[in-house]
């Protein structure tokens, strides 16, 4: 199958109607979307699965419901209006048209939302017409199954959850297993012998009545019952087992991705706990550091201006200096005075005895007044000198608490410092914050069921296989004393050759189940090992292997399982599984990924780009700028790409697509 | 890539293994129409009451006409 078009109607920001031709050629098998974040590559990846299956899950594994994909400027109008998905699907038989819509109007409760007033899914064939409703599911899952079509349509967030499964220790191989016995088609043959079964039991009642009429073997058939009920028993719990097993697997799949979410989440709680308890001794710190000054301050209330202190203290000591040198000098002055008065009362030289000249008289009179003068300032200087040493007096209270100063600053600075720091994780926690209001944070009790989960399962897988050889068992007794209940009826009958018929096909059919099973296993392994080396860009990697618990594993040159993988590494195994079974598929289909480059390393991208048109005979590629390079990128796909569009932006709730030419 | 690849893989082995069980080749031909049956309706697992109807069919036409008039 291929699609040749599709027709967005009021769908996601695809306004009014949007026509897309699909058509492909076998040398051009690539269609290219090109399209920023939030331009509608997800939503038109979901138009496709939503027009098909009628079911579409966010990236969280819910369900979305379908009123939210209607176009809101639609709903915004006030009037009633269509949201429609048309798709047109070729086959090698027939042209398919299915259509699957609702009309809505705004809701008047909430202006969000929408009411939908009525819905439908049509489908027309080329060759039949209209397809009765009910006919539909079958029509479409026949052409790709809803079960294999993550494998056909996926995103690139999709990819991340494969990749979290086939990391999974426990989920691994039932996911594998699981995985390749779905798109390989084993149901084909399970049901079927599930179908002989019946008829084998119908015509053995059938044998039994014609026995009973007869009259022979009461004892017979009575075993035969109690081994019925034996049997229809162990039916039973294997019945019970298995829809346990399911419903645990499907809690199970529903917890995983929660659990990897809550790796996230957790971390951002201890974030945030880390933050609170930084924050509290950082505030803490500061408190100490304030009481530290606080009590410095209380003791020496003057250490602020210690340094202003000391140097007022210098300098009045150096002011008392001066003065003392002048008191001194004033002292000798003092008696040079005396010795000149005594000189000019006597008009003789002390020395000498002679009798002093007019000019030299008058020039020791001259040096008396100074000295007299000089002498005069004795009194304002002693003043002065007792007031500084007042003052020193005063100051001498204050001792020297550089030291002290020294501490504080340091202590401020780092006050400082650490208000800043606060600030900065009192923000970062708030912002923190704000993320988690609405999270739950009893991780515990999710753990705690998923341990239970597991434990459960592991139960299952453990009690399953002694039923399974008790029913065996049973059957094999039942089949003999059936085989001695014919052997009573003379000859050979109609009934009796039917039972010997369904009993050959029977065991036909476990056994190509059987070899199937093992034969798909090493068909995908080695499908998936061709594609792995060719996209892998480690030279020493020699394959992938898929072994008998179907677990997928990296081997080396030397056959060594590499326990450990990149992340580069996980993608690549996850792209060469899928890849595989669409290769191995029980049907074609088109493929359609949406930015599935995004976290490869170029080498990685560039292997991918060359294997894109070889995987199927159409392939739709959603990329963004950031993960498809013109330069690089395009020329690697050359002429394979056969039409290209550009989700283009109208405004933030409108997208129109556009072929690229035009642009 | 070859279409259908996985049920030719599967009625192959379906025939390999009925060559070893069946006893003539009309149980081998069988073998091959009920899993060609199978493949058919595999995607139908809800009501299988058709496709038993025509396994029956099937198995009816194989079981050997001297033998109708016995009980």
């Amino acid at each position: 199958m291929k699609f040749n078009s599709i027709s967005l109607e009021n769908f996601g920001p695809f306004f009014n109607e949007n026509e897309v031709a699909l058509s492909t050629t076998a040398s051009s098998p690539i269609i290219l979307f090109n399209g920023e974040n939030m331009r509608g590559k997800t939503t038109l990846l979901r138009a496709f699965r939503w027009c098909l299956y009628g079911k579409v899950k966010g990236h969280d594994n819910k369900p979305i419901p379908e009123t939210e994909f209607a176009n809101w400027d639609a709903r915004d109008s006030g009037q009633e209006f269509r949201t429609s998905v048309k798709l047109e699907i070729a086959t090698d038989s027939e042209v398919l048209t299915v259509i699957r819509w609702f009309t809505a109007k705004q809701s008047e409760v909430n202006r969000d939302s929408v009411t939908v007033v009525n819905q439908g899914w049509d489908c027309v064939s080329s060759v039949a017409n209209a397809i009765p409703r009910e006919d539909i599911e079958n029509r479409i899952n026949s052409l790709l199954h809803e079960d294999i079509s993550e494998f056909f349509l996926f995103d690139g967030e999709a990819l991340t959850g494969i990749e979290a499964k086939l990391r999974s220790d426990m989920s691994s191989g039932d996911f594998v297993k699981d995985s390749i016995e779905k798109a390989l088609g084993l149901p084909a043959l399970t049901t079927i012998e599930d179908d002989l079964e019946i008829l084998r039991k119908e015509a053995q009642k059938e044998l039994q009545e014609i026995v009973k009429v007869e009259g022979a073997a009461q004892e017979l058939l009575e075993s035969i019952e109690a081994l019925d009920d034996k049997i229809k028993t162990a039916e039973e719990q294997i019945l019970k087992l298995d829809d346990m097993y399911q419903t645990h697997s499907r809690r199970r799949a529903e917890i995983e991705p929660i659990i990897q979410a809550n790796f996230t989440m957790k971390e951002k709680f201890e974030k945030r706990d880390e933050l609170e308890s930084e924050i509290s001794d950082l505030e803490n710190r500061n408190e100490y550091f304030i009481l530290q000054i606080a009590e410095r301050l209380n003791r020496k209330f003057w250490t602020p201006n210690s340094k202003k202190i000391i140097a007022v203290k210098n300098e009045v000591q150096s002011e008392i200096d001066t003065l003392n040198s002048e008191l001194q000098q004033f002292a000798r002055e003092s008696a040079q005075r005396a010795s000149l008065i005594a000189t000019l009362e006597h008009g003789k030289c002390d020395t000498c005895n002679q009798m002093i000249s007019g000019d030299s008289l008058q020039a020791l009179k001259d040096e008396l007044t100074r000295l007299e003068e000089s002498i005069g300032e004795i009194s304002s200087k002693e003043e002065l000198l007792q007031k500084r040493r007042e003052r020193k007096q005063i100051l001498s209270g204050f001792e020297d608490t550089t030291a002290d100063l020294e501490i504080i600053e340091n202590f401020d600075s780092q006050m400082r410092q650490n208000a800043i720091r606060i600030q900065s994780k009192k923000s970062e926690l708030s912002d923190l914050k704000k993320t988690l209001e609405s999270v739950n944070d009893n991780f515990e009790s999710i753990d705690a069921e998923y341990s239970v989960i597991l434990s459960a399962l592991q139960d299952i897988k453990v009690a399953k296989p002694a039923v399974t050889l008790s029913l065996d068992d049973s059957r094999n007794k039942r089949e003999e004393k059936n085989r001695e209940l014919a052997a009573l009826q003379r000859g050979n009958t109609p009934v009796k050759h039917r039972i010997s018929i369904l009993d050959t096909q029977l065991k036909i059919f476990r056994e190509s189940i059987n070899q199937f099973r093992d034969l798909m296993r090493l068909e995908v392994q080695d499908e998936a090992t061709k594609i792995f080396k060719r996209l892998t860009s480690e030279p020493d990697y020699a394959g992938l292997r898929i072994n008998t618990k179907y677990y997928l594993q990296i081997v080396d040159k030397s056959d060594r399982i590499i326990q450990r993988r990149s992340a580069g590494a996980e993608q690549i195994v996850a792209m060469s599984l899928i890849g595989a079974l669409i290769q191995c598929s029980v049907k074609e289909a088109p493929v359609i990924m949406d930015t599935p480059l995004g976290r490869l390393d170029s080498t990685h991208r560039k292997n991918i780009m060359k294997w894109i048109p070889e995987m199927a005979e159409q392939v739709m590629l959603f990329v963004t700028s950031t993960e498809f390079s013109n330069t690089t990128d395009r020329p690697l796909l050359g002429s394979a790409i056969g039409r290209e569009y550009w989700l283009k932006r109208i405004s933030p709730s409108r997208t129109e697509v556009r072929k690229t030419a035009d642009e | 890539m070859k279409i259908d690849r996985s049920r030719e893989t599967a009625l192959n082995v379906v025939r390999d293994v009925s060559k070893v069980n069946a006893e003539n080749v009309e149980m081998i031909n069988l073998s091959r129409e009920i899993a060609e049956l199978g493949f058919e309706h595999q995607f139908e697992r809800a009501d299988r009451r058709a496709v038993r109807d025509a396994l029956r069919n099937l198995i009816e036409v194989q079981v050997k006409p001297e033998l109708a008039n016995e009980v």
